[in-house]
């Protein structure tokens, strides 16, 4: 077992080398490199001629190491992850990426969260309302609309909801996760006078942040909701079932005690490797929006060639799945010992 | 019906489709293909004698077809466009010492405690007096807040040494320089920056020295002195140290191979000196963005000269984000929390007052939200959280005016001078890039001026401007200077337009013939041996959108005409790289202020520089076009002439010239709109958003202010910049 473990680490690390790898690759394709950008602002926006924009470029290049050659970047910035923690510098930000990505994550946990929560909580129910009413009215209505919801691109059903924010409701602050009153306040619980302030920000960020845990959590709705019907189903239909009927007991005491804990092992299991999922849930919104996140983050490194916050961020994506599929591996193998010799 | 039956008709039908399908496919390609291969088998010799009788006939041809230009027409009005009310520079502001000042009651009780010392002496002997007459809504109150929006990161605050404060606006609130040239719009006097920092300047008699008088005894917003020490370091320790990344290098300042001195007689007065007599055009290195004074008792303990611990990369890093700046602005950012907002609070130390003593700016306050994207300017203007924006982009105009035009919108839309500009560039250098024979003839054939007439005559500019934005907002450009310019004259344009006829014939004239009747013409084989289809590449750019609707509409227009256009969208990165190794034929461009403001960049005009725009060297010099020369002429002589009205004069021959030879196609030209809160005064009347600099260096935000009935909360009342 222990073996097994052992094993499946180093095979997960090599992989996880290689996302590093290819993402930095990738990332280097698109022709330019940041300091063409860089040069391009200094003419059409900084008033430089062409030859002054060009030595500043060359001047950045040597200063960030961008003039090296690609292996060497490469070497550089995952020695410096192993030996310091960095995960490179932002061009744009002129500060640790490492940092960057510290601050936002929280925030983008939050949005990933919430999103899956009213995934997993709307599906189920509804997943539980219609199994009972298999083929009706109401099974088919709600296969159909959560099938629309998870069909619609995301992007598309953000913009819908930017345009009807911004137009019709006329709500403030958009792009962000507070207004700004909210924003330069910090959360705190001392007195009563603060936890009211602390409630009303609260409710703002609530404000700001719903179309982009609707958009994601919808999305994700048919999924469950279709896993909890179907398991639903097996399990209504089990023996079980029927003694617990024939016992005496009502239709919602047979729901609650026998039916629903038994159908929802399938969706308990599938949390654990969730996570990259859900991050991937929030990108397309946010990014619509504007909201700061890691997603948004992502996009406009990979615009700008901000190389190292984009490989950074790929790179964690590429670490959730991972270490998601080895726990899997782990607990699979812990459960069923047939696993640890294939 | 069995079900076996009706699969069996439906695969009989799927074939049946298919087949068609390739039928219809191999039909259209193959006669072309045959056609090809005998045309290719035809001795080169007599498709040569072929090709000279048909240039004799498309000469005839070209005759009988008009190929003059046309008139270029007078602009719409656009309604809600007010005319600039220009004056001159002593009825805008002077320096003069006023009997007494006063300050906001807030800033008083703070003088009050102690914390600042009075206004008197936080004021210099000669405060920047910002004159009645120059105000559109004259003398303002205290207090209010301006809400902007900024689509760039911070990375700190020292702007000297090349770091941005998040552009937007932000600079030019905080950071203060020698001259400003965003107001000039607004001067009828003289095309020439305001004084700033500098109050005035005398030329020597020879005109190699100029010497300049700094306002006296302006502060820091730290309460320290500013004198000539930080002008030297400045300009010893960022300008001219070729290490340090400021905005405007050394080599802005070499004339004649030489480089320019500066020299400090006293505390307040320095002098130029310089390799050349009255370069008159320094004036523009001296303004905004370019020469930004740096805190000389702030960052010279920390350069790299003077502190060998320091290094550039960590001096360039000394100002950070999160710390209060010392700067010379009205505004002093106090408050960043990244990628979310910036709180700017009043500066107490400010230098300037109004002609009632009042120290400027009116305003306590300016917050900056953050944002991905400059779209999201628009939106929080459109939302109603945010007071400015700029309308740069044709698509969000109509969504913009409609909101302006309902009864509780919070902002205005006006409009400025025809200074947004889209044009077609063809690369003109014969070497650089140039890798086989087929890119030899694409080069000769731009280098040909018939041509360019041709690729001009193809283009149906009021189409293109209306199927990008429907209504008077934009119209057809000829090139050359753009018609808001205050240096254009409509008569010495020479508007080649939207006529197919006359562009078939020049292409005729010059050889093309859809030789192999595919539809597209082929090249003369004296032009290109190969006799190939005449394709070529056109560059437009990711990052805005009416390059790639120009680069659809030359697809559809060129063609028409038998000229197949392939259209390659690129970031500007990319187009930077393709540009800087030349290998690019064709470029759409949003074109910048070259062609608005001339004066201040006026050596792009013109292939002076090595690395001009769409002429540029390589490996082998330039071969310079004839009519290139003179513009390098006329252009260099304009960079150094002092008088506006013979300025005037050379800016039409130069227009004359680079029209009638088709220099580069201008496509189509509109306006930059501003999106001002109604409840802003002393917003001046018709100021461009884009002109000599941005709406914040154009608007002197010193002078807003907002009735206090209709001031907004304040984010962080009272608060003014500390330092530890």
């Amino acid at each position: 077992m222990i073996g097994f473990i052992v094993r499946r680490f180093f095979v997960s690390l090599a992989i996880v080398l290689g996302i590093a790898l290819v993402s930095f690759i990738v990332i280097q394709l698109p022709p330019g490199d940041y300091a063409d950008g860089y040069e391009a602002f200094l003419v059409e926006q900084g008033g430089a001629t062409e030859a002054e924009a060009e030595a500043q470029a060359e001047l950045f290049r040597q200063r960030y190491g961008l003039d090296k050659p690609l292996p060497v970047q490469f070497y550089v910035w995952i020695r410096d992850m192993v030996t310091k923690g960095s995960f490179g510098f932002s061009f744009a930000y002129k500060r640790d990426v490492g940092e960057l990505i510290a601050e936002r994550l929280p925030r983008t946990l939050l949005l990933a969260v919430l999103a899956h929560l009213t995934s997993t909580v709307v599906g189920l129910a509804i997943g539980i309302y219609v199994a009972p009413r298999q083929y009706s009215l109401a099974d088919n209505f709600a296969a159909f609309l959560a099938f629309i919801l998870s069909a619609l691109p995301r992007f598309w059903i953000a913009l819908a909801i930017m345009f009807f924010l911004v137009f019709t409701l006329k709500q403030e602050h958009v792009t962000a996760f507070h207004s700004p009153q909210y924003a330069v306040m910090s959360w705190s619980f001392g007195s009563l006078e603060e936890v009211r302030a602390s409630w009303a920000k609260l409710l703002d960020l609530l404000q700001h942040i719903w179309p982009v845990v609707v958009i994601a959590g919808l999305g994700g709705v048919a999924r469950n909701m279709r896993v909890m019907r179907g398991n639903m189903l097996d399990e209504l239909n089990a023996q079980y079932v029927t003694t617990a009927r024939s016992k005496g007991l009502t239709d919602g005491q047979v729901m609650r005690r026998h039916a629903v804990p038994n159908a929802l092992h399938p969706i308990i299991m599938y949390q654990g490797t969730v996570l990259p999922y859900m991050l991937q849930g929030e990108l397309q919104a946010s990014i619509v929006l504007g909201l700061p996140t890691i997603g948004t983050l992502l996009l406009t490194s990979l615009r700008n060639e901000d190389i190292y916050i984009a490989a950074s961020c790929l790179l964690i994506y590429g670490v959730l799945l991972v270490a998601g599929n080895l726990i899997a591996d782990i607990s699979l193998a812990v459960l069923d010992p047939r696993v640890r010799y294939t | 019906m069995s079900r076996k039956r009706t699969s069996r008709i439906f695969l009989v039908l799927s074939v049946l489709v298919v087949v068609s399908m390739i039928i219809t496919a191999c039909g259209s390609a193959d006669p072309a293909a045959s056609d090809t291969q005998e045309e290719a088998a035809a001795p080169a010799a007599e498709g040569a004698t072929e090709s000279s009788g048909a240039e004799a006939a498309a000469e005839e041809m070209a005759m009988e077809v008009d190929l003059s230009p046309s008139e270029y027409p007078e602009p719409q009005l656009i309604m809600g466009s007010r005319e600039v009310q220009k004056l001159p520079l002593d009825q805008i502001l002077t320096y003069k010492a006023l009997d007494s000042y006063t300050e906001p009651d807030w800033v008083s009780e703070l003088v009050a405690d102690g914390v600042l010392p009075p206004v008197e002496e936080r004021l210099p002997l000669e405060p920047r007096v910002i004159l009645e007459s120059g105000m559109s809504d004259g003398l303002g109150v205290y207090g209010g807040v301006w809400r902007d929006f900024s689509a760039c990161p911070t990375e700190g605050y020292n702007r000297g040494a090349g770091q941005s404060a998040g552009w937007f606006g932000i600079e030019a609130a905080a950071f203060a320089s020698l001259l400003k040239s965003g107001p000039i719009y607004r001067r009828s006097d003289a095309l020439e920056p305001l004084p700033y920092l500098a109050k005035s300047w005398e030329w020597s008699e020879d005109g190699f020295e100029l010497t300049m008088n700094l306002i006296e005894g302006a502060k820091w917003s730290d309460g320290h002195p500013f004198t000539t020490e930080d002008t030297l370091f400045t300009w010893e320790d960022m300008i001219v140290d070729t290490n340090v990344q400021s905005p405007k290098g050394a080599s802005a300042w070499v004339f004649d191979d030489e480089m320019t001195q500066l020299e400090v007689m006293d505390d307040y007065t320095f002098k130029f000196i310089f390799p050349v007599a009255f370069p008159v055009q320094a004036f523009f290195q001296m303004d905004e963005g370019d020469f930004h004074i740096s805190p000389a008792h702030i960052l010279k303990p920390l350069h790299p000269k003077y502190n060998s611990e320091m290094d550039y990369v960590d001096f360039e890093a000394a100002m950070p984000p999160d710390e209060t700046p010392v700067v010379l602005g009205e505004f002093v950012p106090v408050e960043y929390i990244t990628d979310e907002l910036m709180i700017l609070r009043r500066n107490p130390y400010y230098w300037g007052v109004d002609e009632a003593g009042n120290q400027l700016p009116y305003l306590d306050e300016v917050v900056f939200e953050k944002g991905p994207s400059g779209v999201g300017r628009t939106l929080s203007t459109l939302a109603g959280s945010a007071d400015h924006s700029n309308l740069e982009n044709p698509s969000t105009f109509i969504e913009t005016l409609k909101r302006a035009e309902e009864d509780d919108a919070h902002f205005y839309v006006e409009w400025g001078p025809e200074t947004l500009g889209f044009s077609i560039k063809l690369n003109l250098s014969t070497s650089l890039g140039v890798k086989d024979e087929r890119d030899t003839a694409v080069r000769e054939l731009f280098r040909d001026v018939r041509f360019r007439k041709a690729v001009s005559f193809a283009l149906d500019r009021e189409g293109i401007s209306q199927s990008i934005l429907r209504g008077p907002f934009l119209r057809g450009w000829a090139g050359g200077l753009f018609p808001g310019s205050s240096y254009f004259d409509r008569n010495t344009v020479a508007y080649f337009n939207n006529n197919p006829e006359a562009a078939a014939a020049l292409l005729a004239e010059l050889g093309f013939e859809d030789t192999d009747g595919d539809g597209t013409l082929n090249w003369p084989t004296e032009r290109l041996a190969s006799g190939e289809n005449l394709v070529l590449a056109l560059v437009t750019s990711e990052d805005a959108e009416e390059t790639q609707t120009v680069g659809d509409a030359a697809v559809t227009l060129l063609g028409d005409l038998g000229v197949q256009i392939n259209v390659r969208p690129l970031n500007s990165a990319a187009r930077r790289e393709m540009n800087e190794a030349g290998e690019w034929e064709m470029r759409v461009d949003r074109d910048g202020q070259t062609f608005a403001v001339p004066f201040t960049r006026c050596r792009e005009l013109a292939p002076i520089e090595k690395e001009f725009s769409f002429h540029r060297e390589g490996a082998e010099p330039r071969e310079l076009l004839d009519f290139e020369q003179d513009l390098i002429d006329i252009v260099t002589a304009f960079c150094a002439q002092p008088d506006t009205d013979v300025r005037r004069q050379l800016m039409a021959e130069y227009n004359q010239i680079t029209t009638e030879n088709v220099y580069f196609m201008g496509v189509f030209v509109g306006r930059y709109g501003l999106a001002a809160a109604k409840r802003f005064k002393n917003v001046p009347a018709g100021m461009p958003v884009f002109m000599y600099n941005w709406t914040w260096e154009n608007v002197m935000p010193e002078q807003v202010w907002v009735d206090p009935a209709q001031q907004i909360d304040q984010l962080r009342p009272g608060v003014i910049p500390t330092y530890e």
